[in-house]
C-alpha cells in the first residue's frame, strides 16, 4: 500500500471532484431528454454508481492492495500492465468532454465577448503541473476544495432558491416517457466515472473500520447535492432549461440584491470553478498515475514529481490539447460521439469493473475475510508503480 | 614565556590598530599585559577587577596566584590560538611575564542598543520588549521567560570571517528533537564569509531557499518566540540580528498576532479573518480591477461602473498599463520612504501624495479609482507585515496575468499556487496546515481562535512530544469551557496523510 491519502481525503475527493464536473452541461442535457424529470435519470445512474463506489470501498476493508496489485496477483503482471494502460486511456478520454465544457464555460463566463481559444490554453500549464503531482497532491487540494465548493454552493443555492418554483417538476413523469428517462440516463453516462475513480483510490489509504460507509455516504451526499442542484435548476428555468448551459453561473442571476451590489454571485461561481478545474485535472492525475504504474516508474520523488510522471503529464496534456484544437468548434459532435457511442466504455470502466473487484478474491490474500496486513502483505500489495 | 614574545605571537595575527596592548606592572615589579579590542571591552571594569588587584601581585607571582587574584567565573585559561579568538569575540587576554598561561577575561561589552519595542511587532496589549542585536541579551530575554530546565540553548558558529554565533533554542521535552540536530547540521553545512543577518541562516535551513514562500517564521519579540518554543517549535537566534527565526513554519502563523492571545477570543477570531481577507484583497484587487475593465465589466456594480467610466474616459493608457504604472509609483515611493533620511522622507510623502497623485489625475494620466485601488491594496498587504515580501510579489504576478488573460488567468494562477503550496513543507510540517492537510484539532488556533481553556493541547501538526500544555486542577473554578484531565490527555491527531 502506498498510503498517499487518508480516509478523509478519499471522502473529500469522492464528494467534491465527482460533483464538480456535473454542474456545467449535465443539467441542460438531462432537461433536454426528460424535462422536469431530469433528476430521474441522474438518480438511476447515481444509484448504480453509489453501489459501485460501495463495492470498491467495501473491498478496501478486505485488502490493502491497489486495484492493479490485485489484478497482478490474480491475472499476472502482463494483465495488470494492460489494465494500467487501458485505465490511463480511459481517464484521458474521460477528461475530453469536461475539458470542452470548461473551455466553453470559461469563454462564456470569464469574458464579455467570446474570446479566441488561446485564452483557454494556459489551462494546460496548470494541468501539466497538477497532473505530474500525483494523488497525494489531489488529496491535499481536496481538503481545501471541498469546503470552498460547499460554501460556494450554499451561497448560490441561497441566492437562487427564491426564484425557484418546484411546481414545474410536478407531477413526476407527467410528460416524460420511461424510454426518455433511460435515454437521458444513457446519454449522461459519460459524466459518471466515479466508480472508476474509487477503483484508483483503492489501496491508497489506510483503511479503518467504518471507512467504507464514510466513503459511500460522502459520495451519496455529493449525489444528493447534484440532484438538489438539478431540481433547483429546473425549478428556476423550467422549459428554458435545455438551452441553459453553464447553469451554475446563471442560477443566482435573478437575485434582487445583484442589481445593487453587482454580480457578487460570480465570486461563488469562480470558487466553484476552482474546484471544477481541480476535478478536471484529477482525471489527468489519475491517467498519469496509471501510465507510471504501467511503466513501473515512481510517480514522485519526495515532494517533487518524478521525470516519468512529468513526461506522462506533458504527453497526456499534449494529446488533449491536440483534440481540443482539432474539435474546437465541434463540441456537439464530440458530445454526440460520447453520448451515442462511447457510453459503453464508461459503463465498462465505471459501472462493471468496480463491482468485479469482488471476483478477485484470490488476490485479496486468503479470501474475502483474509485482510492482508504486515510487512509481506504490504510488499506484495505494491502496485506496479512501486 | 617572556611577555614580549607572547604579545608578539598575538599581535602577529591580530595586526590591527584597534587591538590595544596595555602593559603594566605590579608594585613589586611583576609585568603584565592586557590585549583587547578597543570598544568591545568594558574598560572601567577591566581597571577595577583586573589591573587594580594585579597591582598588588608579588614579583614571583605565578599562574595560580594570578588566577586566585582574578577570582571570577568569567576568567579562563587559554592557549594562544584560543586567546586570539577570545580577543576577536571581545574578551581581554592577560599575559604574565614569566608565565606560559594566558587568561581570557570575559568583560565583553560590545556597543549595542538597549532592549526596546520592535517597530514591526507593536502590541497595544501585552509585553513590549523586543530582541536586540546582541545574542547574549536575546538569550537572557528568552531564559527570563522560560525558566524551565528543559530549555536548551545550543550554540553553533557560522561564517568563515564573521564567525557569527547562532543559538538554537528549544524545549527538549516538547519539541521533536530531530529538528535541532538537523538545524545544526544544515547551518554547519554552509560555508560563507559573513552572516550579516538571521535571514542568511533562514536560507541555510530552508529546504527550498529560492522559493517565493519562506520556510522560517520570523519574530522580534521574546514573548512570541517563547510561546512558539512552548508550542513545540525550535527557535534560532543569530548574533547581530534582532530578528529571531522559528521552525517548523506554517503560513497561518503570519496571520496570528501576539495580541490575539491577550484579548477576547471572539475579537481575535474576527481580527484573524480580517487579516486573511485583507491579504487576499491586497493581492487580488488591482488584478481583478484590471481584468474586470478589460474582459468582464459585469464584475463591477453598474453604478460604480458609471463612475469608473467617467474617470477613465479620455485616459491615454490602457487599464493594465495604468495600474502597472500606479503600482510602480507606489513601490518606488515605498522604497524611497524607507531608504531616505527621515526629514527627506516627509518631503517624499508630500511629493508622492500631492504632486504625483493629485497632479497625475488632473493631468489625465491616471484615474482616481486606480490610485484608490493601489493605495488600498498597499494598506491591506501591510496588515500582515511578515508576508509583505511574498504578497507584494504575488500582486505583480497577478496583475500581469490579469492584464493578459483576465479573470480566468487569476483563477488558474490561484489553482497553481494551491497545487504548489499543498505539498510544500518545512521540517515535515505542511506549510498550509491546518487547512491542508486538514487538522481539525489545530483549527481552533488557526484562523479561528478559541479561548485558552480549549487550547489545552499543543498543535498536532508539529508532531512534538508532551502534547498537553494546559491542565486545570480540581477546584480550579466552574468554567465550563475549561478542560478536565481526560480532555487534556486526549491526544490530537496530526496530518494523517504524512
Amino acid at each position: 500500500m502506498t498510503d498517499q491519502l487518508c480516509t478523509r481525503q478519499v471522502c473529500f475527493i469522492m464528494a467534491a471532484y465527482t460533483a464538480a464536473g456535473k454542474l456545467l452541461m449535465m443539467p441542460a442535457e438531462l432537461s433536454y431528454y426528460c424535462g422536469g424529470d431530469l433528476w430521474l435519470p441522474a438518480l438511476i445512474v447515481y444509484v448504480l454508481q453509489v453501489a459501485a463506489v460501495w463495492a470498491v470501498a467495501f473491498a478496501c476493508s478486505k485488502t490493502d492492495k491497489t486495484f492493479f496489485a490485485l489484478i497482478e496477483g490474480v491475472l499476472g503482471k502482463a494483465a495488470s500492465k494492460v489494465l494500467c494502460w487501458l485505465f490511463a486511456l480511459f481517464f484521458a478520454l474521460a477528461a475530453v468532454l469536461p475539458m470542452f465544457s470548461q473551455k466553453l464555460f470559461v469563454q462564456a463566463i470569464f469574458y464579455d465577448t467570446i474570446p479566441a481559444l488561446i485564452t483557454f490554453l494556459p489551462f494546460f500549464v496548470f494541468s501539466v503541473y497538477a497532473g505530474a503531482k500525483g494523488l497525494k497532491n489531489a488529496g491535499r487540494v481536496a481538503d481545501i476544495a471541498l469546503p470552498l465548493m460547499g460554501i460556494s454552493l450554499i451561497v448560490l443555492f441561497a441566492m437562487s432558491v427564491g426564484e425557484a418554483n418546484v411546481g414545474w417538476l410536478l407531477p413526476v413523469l407527467r410528460t416524460t416517457s420511461a424510454s426518455s428517462v433511460f435515454s437521458g440516463a444513457r446519454f449522461s453516462l459519460y459524466n459518471f466515472t466515479d466508480g472508476a475513480m474509487m477503483l484508483m483510490l483503492m489501496g491508497r489509504f489506510r483503511y479503518k473500520k467504518g471507512d467504507s460507509l464514510k466513503i459511500t455516504l460522502s459520495y451519496a451526499l455529493s449525489a444528493l447535492v447534484v440532484l438538489l442542484f438539478l431540481v433547483l435548476f429546473y425549478s428556476i428555468f423550467s422549459v428554458l432549461s435545455p438551452d441553459q448551459y453553464f447553469a451554475i453561473s446563471k442560477m443566482a442571476i435573478f437575485f434582487s440584491a445583484l442589481s445593487i451590489v453587482g454580480r457578487v454571485d460570480l465570486i461563488a461561481v469562480y470558487a466553484v470553478e476552482i474546484c471544477m478545474l481541480f476535478a478536471l485535472a484529477f482525471y489527468i492525475q489519475l491517467s498519469v498515475t496509471c501510465v507510471c504504474g504501467a511503466l513501473g516508474k515512481e510517480q514522485s520523488k519526495g515532494r517533487s514529481a518524478s521525470p516519468a510522471s512529468a513526461v506522462a503529464s506533458v504527453a497526456i496534456n499534449a494529446v488533449l490539447l491536440a483534440v481540443l484544437i482539432a474539435f474546437n468548434n465541434s463540441y456537439l459532435v464530440v458530445q454526440e460521439a460520447f453520448g451515442r457511442f462511447l457510453w459503453i466504455v464508461f459503463v465498462l470502466f465505471a459501472f462493471v469493473l468496480p463491482p468485479l473487484v469482488w471476483a478477485l478474491k484470490r488476490g485479496m490474500g486468503g479470501g474475502a475475510n483474509g485482510k492482508v496486513s504486515g510487512g509481506t502483505g504490504k510488499k506484495a500489495g505494491r502496485p506496479p508503480s512501486g | 614565556m617572556q611577555l614580549n614574545k607572547g604579545i608578539e605571537a598575538i599581535k602577529d595575527v591580530l595586526v590591527s590598530a584597534d587591538v590595544i596592548t596595555y602593559e603594566f606592572s605590579s608594585a613589586a615589579g611583576k609585568k603584565f599585559a592586557l590585549i583587547y579590542v578597543d570598544g568591545l571591552v568594558e574598560k572601567a571594569q577591566l581597571g577595577e577587577l583586573v589591573v587594580k588587584p594585579l597591582a598588588k601581585a608579588g614579583k614571583e607571582a605565578g599562574a595560580a596566584e594570578v588566577r586566585a587574584i582574578l577570582a571570577s567565573p568569567e576568567v579562563k585559561e587559554v592557549d594562544i590560538p584560543s586567546a586570539i579568538k577570545e580577543i576577536s569575540y571581545g574578551s581581554a587576554v592577560l599575559l604574565t611575564d614569566g608565565c606560559d598561561e594566558l587568561f581570557s577575561i570575559g568583560l565583553t561589552k560590545p556597543p549595542g542598543r538597549a532592549v526596546a519595542e520592535p517597530p514591526t511587532q507593536i502590541a497595544v496589549k501585552g509585553p513590549r520588549e523586543g530582541f536586540t542585536e546582541d545574542i547574549k541579551i536575546n538569550c537572557a530575554l528568552v531564559r527570563k521567560r522560560l525558566k524551565s530546565p528543559d530549555l536548551r540553548l545550543d550554540t553553533v558558529r557560522t561564517g568563515k570571517r564573521s564567525d557569527t554565533a547562532v543559538t538554537i533554542c528549544y524545549l527538549a521535552d516538547v519539541c521533536n528533537n530531530e529538528i535541532p540536530k538537523k538545524l545544526a547540521a544544515q547551518i554547519a553545512a554552509n560555508e560563507i564569509d559573513v552572516v550579516a543577518d538571521s535571514s542568511y541562516v533562514g536560507r541555510f535551513v530552508s529546504s527550498r531557499p529560492r522559493s517565493l514562500f519562506k520556510r522560517c517564521a520570523t519574530c522580534e519579540k521574546p514573548d512570541i518566540f517563547c510561546a512558539k518554543l512552548a508550542e513545540g517549535r525550535v527557535g534560532i537566534l543569530v548574533d547581530g540580528s534582532p530578528i529571531a527565526l522559528t521552525v517548523p513554519y506554517m503560513l497561518v502563523e503570519d496571520f496570528q498576532s501576539s495580541e490575539d492571545y491577550f484579548i477576547s477570543s471572539y475579537r481575535a477570531t474576527i481580527l484573524r479573518f480580517l487579516r486573511a481577507v485583507a491579504v487576499v484583497v491586497g493581492i487580488l484587487l488591482p488584478a481583478v480591477y484590471v481584468a474586470a475593465q478589460l474582459f468582464k465589466l459585469q464584475l463591477i456594480p453598474f453604478k460604480l461602473l458609471l463612475n469608473i467610466s467617467s474617470s477613465v474616459s479620455g485616459l491615454p493608457l490602457s487599464p493594465s498599463i495604468e495600474m502597472f504604472l500606479t503600482l510602480f509609483v507606489l513601490e518606488v515611493l515605498n522604497e524611497a520612504s524607507i531608504r531616505m533620511p527621515k526629514y527627506v522622507g516627509l518631503a517624499i510623502s508630500i511629493v508622492g501624495a500631492l504632486v504625483l497623485g493629485e497632479t497625475a489625475v488632473n493631468a489625465g494620466i491616471i484615474s482616481t479609482p486606480a490610485i484608490i485601488i493601489v493605495a488600498f491594496s498597499a494598506i491591506c498587504l501591510y496588515v500582515v507585515p511578515d508576508l509583505v515580501e511574498t504578497t507584494a510579489t504575488l500582486r505583480w504576478i497577478f496583475l500581469i496575468i490579469a492584464g493578459s488573460i483576465g479573470t480566468f488567468g487569476i483563477i488558474l494562477f490561484i489553482c497553481l499556487l494551491m497545487c504548489y503550496l499543498v505539498t510544500e513543507q518545512a521540517y515535515g510540517v505542511p506549510i498550509l496546515a491546518p487547512f491542508s492537510p486538514l487538522i481539525p484539532h489545530d483549527m481552533s488556533d488557526g484562523l479561528l481562535k478559541r479561548d485558552m481553556f480549549s487550547l489545552s493541547t499543543r498543535p498536532a501538526a508539529l508532531k512534538g512530544k508532551n502534547k498537553v500544555r494546559f491542565r486545570r486542577k480540581a477546584g480550579g473554578g466552574d468554567n465550563k469551557g475549561g478542560n478536565d484531565d481526560k480532555q487534556a490527555a486526549k491526544e490530537p491527531r496530526g496530518g494523517e496523510d504524512d
